[in-house]
């Protein structure tokens, strides 16, 4: 067969192998964007934020309370009433999956992407 | 245009639709992990139908083969049926326009990408603008495209092979 296809073919099938390709990082890119806050305490979601919006979240965690904070996309905790600090030190997180953690207040910030949880193509 | 519709051509035109039927009801039972995965090996038989006859008769063998096999399958008139349809209308087209267009610059096998190409296209922008307004669904275009050259690729070296057969035995006459 290979030596059946034409010039024209082959550009054909050389462009579509590049659509792929440039398709496949496009789609990528968006997938790790994040879009959305959750917050949850105790395995339980307290608070959903959009992250373009600029928003300050008061959380009562296990042990005191969170100051949550979101803008331009960026999400990060401002303010904790923790021994160590690390979530505050986490500073500002804005990727899809990433995750600030509180674990004396036992206090989750998860950045989802853009798509509702559970979208499924239904096709044939 | 010769279209003549002679018994002969009648009764081989009608063999490419069966052949296209079977071909897709058969397809349709092979497990996929997304049901569009398909290799689209009842377009084979309209793919021949454009090369041995042409335009108007690939149209014909089409339009029988989708409605048949929708039929068989019991998708008929369902949203599977209307992407199928959608698809495999405007994939038939583009084939035809680019054959008439173009005549030798593509072999059967170019051609046969355009025409996958063109038939997964279409079922994306139908389904994102009919069924799911989700932009999500756009993320499916990379596996789309590349199953689709995937499947182009394979019926059309089937259907070159074919053709080789079918110039020897002068089924066009």
């Amino acid at each position: 067969m290979m030596k059946q296809l034409t010039i024209a073919d082959r550009i054909l099938i050389t462009v579509i192998m590049a659509a792929v390709l440039a398709s496949f990082y496009a789609v990528a890119s968006v997938g790790t964007h994040g879009a959305t806050v959750f917050i949850e305490v105790n395995g339980k979601t307290v608070h959903k934020a959009n992250l373009s919006e600029p928003h300050i979240i008061k959380i009562t965690g296990a042990r005191g309370e969170l100051v949550v904070e979101t803008r331009d996309g960026q999400v990060a905790v401002i303010h904790a009433e923790c021994p160590n600090h690390i979530c505050v030190r986490t500073g500002w997180r804005s990727r899809s999956g990433d995750v600030i953690v509180c674990v004396p207040n036992k206090t989750l910030v998860r950045v989802a992407g853009d798509l509702p949880e559970g979208v499924q193509a239904v096709t044939e | 245009m010769n279209t003549s519709f002679t018994p002969r051509r009648i009764t081989i035109l009608a063999l490419f639709a069966a052949v296209g039927t079977a071909l897709f009801v058969i397809e349709s039972f092979i497990p996929t992990p997304f049901p569009f995965l398909k290799i689209g090996l009842a377009n084979v038989s309209s793919l021949l139908a454009l090369m041995v006859f042409g335009a108007p008769e690939m149209l014909l063998v089409v339009a029988i083969r989708v409605a048949a096999g929708s039929l068989v399958v019991g998708s008929l008139f369902s949203p599977a049926f209307i992407l199928a349809f959608a698809g495999g209308a405007l994939s038939a087209l583009a084939m035809a326009v680019v054959k008439a267009l173009t005549g030798n610059l593509f072999s059967v096998v170019g051609i046969s990408v355009i025409g996958s190409v063109t038939h997964v296209l279409v079922q994306l922008i139908v389904v994102f603008l009919v069924y799911v307004q989700n932009p999500g669904v756009l993320l499916l275009l990379p596996l789309l495209l590349a199953s689709a050259l995937f499947g182009g690729l394979v019926v059309g070296w089937v259907s070159s092979r074919l053709l080789r057969v079918i110039d020897k035995i002068q089924l066009q006459r």
